[in-house]
């Protein structure tokens, strides 16, 4: 029987992301860093709700997320895993949250009044990092 | 049990001109955890009495577990466990009395709940309950109102006044018991960060009408801050759409509003905004922001 | 653990001390006095530390239970309301038990078993008068810490009901279960999770009394005006009163009166008799006893035992055998119990010619007895019947004994010659009612007596008679004449003399009512008061009509179950029980 991997994550009340989102972002990075690999076992649900103090339908709801994106899959009977690695959204939704990513990001760089080139600069270096980790 | 748990209808209670409940039209479905916020004198407490059946409303019908309130038997009450922020207990009596008293009066009653809650606390059963501390007190009051198996549970600031350590052991026993899973609870708190953590549900009540109903992260995602560089003036309040509240911060207007999307942002470029930029919000800020609408809010109009 | 055991152990470290320091209370005052012998003032002393205890108790056991968390999680529960409040008032009912009964229980015991003092029924009843006082306190004291403020405290009413009622003996228990149980009813009309508003079924429990007590606050009202009436100085009681009425004879000595009603006679006697009031003494023959000794009543009129100093022997009267018990005064042994059986409950009253060191006068209704030391046997000396004698005292060589119909003079002689039973020289009928009798004056004249008697000028309330003087010649040979009589004016208007009329004629006849309830009619308080003027009538009518329509008008829009209930007490009651209404529908008004 596969051992749970511990799940490396906290949570922040007062964010403003809600905590299902922090959940999510939080595996969707550790995933694909490689932090943990696919055939992973993730803590149960209440497992994880007691390790950061939140109500286990949150943790539900963050997994059920998870694996309606193909970040994680259910085995009968035996808990949660990490999915293999594979596309794992469509064309099309990945194109519109690339898109919803990079409006967010420039509306908060644009009035940082930052010469492009230096952000252009940063985005590689910090893209140079996670590759590196996943290496 | 498809039916709802609590359903009120145009619920108003008066007292003298003041109304302290005004037509609200309540329904909530069985089970999770759904917490109610509101100023100090929103009417929670008077909704639970009148749901209690202690005052009868002035107006409008209020149902629990598909009775009506004011004909609550003592069979309905069993199912109806009830906590408030004293955790009112006979002082004089011992732990092992009281819990044995109880165990007479509720059919019931689930001695694995209790054992289950109780075991956060270092609670003897030679002890009397004046000589509890407030923690262990809510934590003994939280264990007696879940062995009891309820159907509803309200839970009305429970853990006011309580240090880090209590609140957390509390929050705890009441997440994580086998019993919650059964009972539909609410849960009334001031303190976000609690509600945060613990909610599957969101009640807003300001002046006694319900305001917001939804799951906390939909209702967090209703309400966007905007900050603009408007010179001069901003525009009047009553005329920005979806208005909650707004500061003047070193120059720049910060705006927090309701169900806006983007043409907000043109909304202000038309209002004279040099730049519009907008943030989500953490809970915290949206309940202040969404409860701060109608209170008096000093205007930096300099 | 049951509710009721819970509470239990919340009071019962309060109910043993409160016991053993009302335990310890009773041996010290045994000490010093035969408590089973004491009269109705010594009573109600203790009646009130009862009710006082017992209210204090109420009161202090709800007090955290009526704020409203508590009382939430009190009532949250899967019991009635009902078995919850039996449960607790349980508690404090066996509370008292312990506290009030069980001493003085303990106490008749002592005094029956160890010592010669006379222990009867009436004694070991004490103890369930007592608890029955202190436990209608209780409720009262519970029911003013459940209930809205602004009507809290009107279990007083219930109290002073105690105090006032007539009943005496085994009609006393009664009347007491019967406030006990009201008492019990106004808690149960409010307790309920909303006490706001009373249940239906308890309302009358709570408007009856709420409407009394508005109806004494309206009289103390009065009380308060005429007081500040007299500091004005245009009250008739101030200085000279006015001639000819009623405070004029108050005021007046006996001389004065006598000579009043001489002055306004056309009788040809009336100027000589009113030289001879004039030159001598007169003399005022009464009692001031309101009410006679009845069986196995639990307080004394006066007390029923009496010393023969030269035996030194007291003898107590019991009423359970209906005869005189003796003991030594020295050091309580039992001394002889006297053989005749009274046919009522004797009282000792002043004395006979003849009498010598030692004797004494007992009066069972209308029979005189005379105990006579040397022989120690009691001897029927008088025999009236049942008509019942209230004084015996000497007037010059005769003796005057007043009756509550008559007024008889009897020889001292034959006393002192015979030991048989004499019978009176004269007899003159009260010209009025004992009830309304307030004074009799009378001096000696050569061959007979002169007798004034005022009726009903101390009280101005529409109970007593219209007030009025008569005076009568009773000759030696039995005849009598009237030699004048003259009405007194009241000096009051009608508005005020009837004012406990008009405000509530219904609530006046409920309080003359309750007064009597259970009572024997006692023909001592027989009066013959005047109908009302029709004026009282009209304003009270009025006054009524004004309650109803209120009434009517308010509870326009209410459907009928709550509605004609009202409308028909405010129209018995009048304006109190408006009063009463607005008390206890504000909650309930303001919610629909």
């Amino acid at each position: 029987m596969a051992r749970t991997t511990p799940l490396m994550i906290d949570i922040a009340t007062g964010d403003t992301r809600p905590i299902v989102r922090q959940i999510t972002d939080a595996v969707r990075i550790k995933i694909s860093t490689g932090e943990i690999e696919p055939g992973d076992q993730l803590p149960s649900v209440r497992g994880l709700a007691q390790q950061l103090g939140i109500n286990p339908n949150t943790v539900a709801k963050a997994y059920g997320e998870l694996t309606t994106e193909g970040w994680l899959e259910a085995r009968q009977g035996m808990g949660l895993y990490v999915a293999p690695r594979r596309q794992r959204l469509s064309r099309g939704e990945r194109e519109r949250r690339l898109d919803d990513a990079v409006q967010r990001f420039v509306a908060e760089v644009v009035p940082l009044n930052v010469a492009v080139d230096d952000v252009h600069t940063r985005i590689d270096a910090e893209f140079a990092a996670l590759q590196r980790r996943r290496a | 049990m498809s039916q709802l748990v609590i359903e009120t209808e145009g619920l108003s209670k008066r007292f003298g001109n003041k109304f302290a409940l005004d037509d609200l039209s309540l329904a909530i479905a069985p089970g999770r955890i759904h917490a109610l916020v509101g100023a100090n004198g929103a009417g929670k407490s008077t909704l639970f009495r009148i749901l209690l059946g202690f005052l009868s409303p002035s107006a409008g019908t209020a149902r629990v577990l598909g009775r009506d309130c004011s004909a609550l038997t003592p069979s309905d009450r069993t199912l109806v466990g009830y906590v408030n922020e004293e955790h009112t207990l006979p002082e004089w009596m011992r732990v092992r009395e009281l819990k044995s008293m109880r165990q007479r009066e509720y059919k019931g009653w689930n001695a694995r709940a209790f054992d289950e809650v109780i075991g956060h606390y270092q609670v003897l059963p030679e002890q009397r309950v004046r000589e509890l501390s407030r923690g262990e007190r809510a934590g003994f009051n939280l264990a007696l109102a879940l062995a009891q198996s309820p159907q509803l549970l309200i839970l009305d600031e429970p853990t006011l006044g309580l240090d880090v350590v209590a609140k957390r052991a509390f929050l705890e026993s009441l997440m994580y018991s086998n019993a919650t899973e059964h009972c539909t609870v609410i849960y009334c708190s001031h303190q976000m960060e609690e509600i945060e953590r613990i909610a599957d549900d969101l009640i807003v009540l300001e002046r006694g009408r319900l305001m917001s109903h939804s799951p906390p992260d939909e209702f967090c995602a209703r309400i966007s801050h905007w900050i603009c560089d408007i010179p001069f003036m901003g525009p009047e309040p009553a005329t920005i759409p979806g208005y909650l509240m707004r500061q003047k911060l070193d120059g720049l207007h910060h705006y927090f509003v309701l169900d806006q999307d983007a043409a907000f942002a043109e909304f202000l470029r038309s209002n004279g905004a040099r730049s519009a930029n907008c943030m989500p919000v953490s809970l915290d800020r949206a309940v202040n922001a969404f409860l701060a609408k109608n209170h008096a809010t000093p205007t930096h109009s300099r | 653990m049951t509710l009721f055991r819970a509470e239990w152990s919340r009071l019962a470290m309060y109910a043993w001390l409160l016991a053993l320091a009302h335990l310890g209370g009773l041996i010290f005052l045994s000490r010093m006095m035969d408590l089973g012998q004491q009269n109705l003032a010594v009573h109600w002393s203790f009646g009130a530390v009862y009710a006082l205890v017992g209210g204090l108790s109420g009161f202090a056991q709800f007090a955290i239970y009526a704020r409203p968390n508590p009382w939430l999680s009190l009532i949250h529960r899967p019991r009635s309301p009902g078995a919850i409040a039996s449960s607790l008032l349980g508690a404090g009912g066996v509370v008292l038990v312990l506290v009030v009964a069980l001493p003085i229980i303990l106490t008749a015991l002592w005094q029956e078993t160890l010592t010669a003092r006379v222990v009867d029924t009436r004694h070991w009843l004490l103890a369930l008068a007592g608890w029955q006082i202190a436990t209608c306190a209780y409720c009262c004291g519970v029911f003013a810490a459940l209930a809205p403020r602004r009507y809290a405290v009107i279990g007083i009413v219930l109290l002073f009901w105690l105090i006032n009622a007539n009943a005496t003996g085994w009609a006393a228990l009664g009347l007491q279960a019967l406030a006990l149980a009201w008492s019990v009813w106004m808690v149960a009309a409010l307790f309920k999770a909303n006490r706001g508003s009373p249940r239906t079924a308890g309302i009358p429990a709570i408007a009856l009394p709420l409407a009394m007590a508005t109806y004494f606050l309206a009289l103390i009202a009065f009380a308060a005006i005429e007081l500040i009436w007299i500091a004005w100085g245009t009250h008739p009681n101030n200085s000279v009163p006015p001639p000819g009425g009623r405070i004029e004879m108050v005021k007046a000595t006996k001389q004065e009166r006598m000579l009043a009603v001489l002055a306004a006679s056309r009788h040809a006697d009336a100027p000589l008799l009113a030289e001879q009031v004039k030159l001598s003494e007169p003399t005022s023959v009464g009692s001031g006893l309101s009410r006679l000794p009845q069986w196995f009543e639990l307080a004394n009129v006066r007390p029923m035992e009496f010393d023969d100093q030269r035996l030194g022997v007291r003898y107590v009267f019991s009423h359970d055998d209906g005869q005189l018990h003796g003991y030594r005064i020295r050091d309580g042994a039992d001394a002889a119990t006297l053989s005749l059986k009274f046919p009522h409950p004797p009282l000792l009253f002043g004395r006979l010619p003849g009498m010598r060191d030692g004797d004494a006068v007992l009066i069972a209704r209308g029979r005189v007895y005379h105990y006579e030391s040397e022989s120690q046997q009691v001897r029927q000396r008088v025999d009236l019947g049942d008509e019942p004698l209230v004084s015996l005292a000497p007037i010059g060589e005769a003796y005057a004994a007043l009756s509550d119909r008559a007024l008889y003079i009897f020889d001292a002689r034959p006393f002192v010659a015979t030991r048989d039973v004499v019978a009176p020289r004269a007899r003159l009928p009260l010209p009025g009612r004992y009830g309304d009798l307030s004074n009799l004056d009378l001096i000696e004249l050569v061959d007979g007596h002169l007798i004034v008697a005022t009726f009903g000028h101390l009280s101005n309330d529409a109970n007593r008679t219209p007030p009025f003087q008569t005076a009568h010649v009773l000759r030696s040979d039995g005849s009598a004449d009237e030699i004048g009589r003259r009405a007194l004016s009241y000096d009051h208007v009608w508005l005020y003399r009837y004012q406990a009329v008009w405000i509530s004629p219904g609530l006046h006849a409920v309080r003359k009512y309750a007064k009597h309830l259970f009572a024997d009619a006692s023909t001592l308080e027989l009066a013959a008061p005047a109908l009302a003027p029709r004026a009282v009538w009209a304003l009270a009518i009025v006054l009524g009509l004004i309650a109803t329509l209120s009434t009517l008008w308010r509870l326009r829009t209410v459907d009928g179950l709550r509605r004609w209930p009202w409308i028909v007490a405010s129209g018995l009651f009048g304006l109190p029980m408006l009063a009463a209404f607005w008390l206890i529908e504000l909650d309930r008004e303001a919610q629909s």
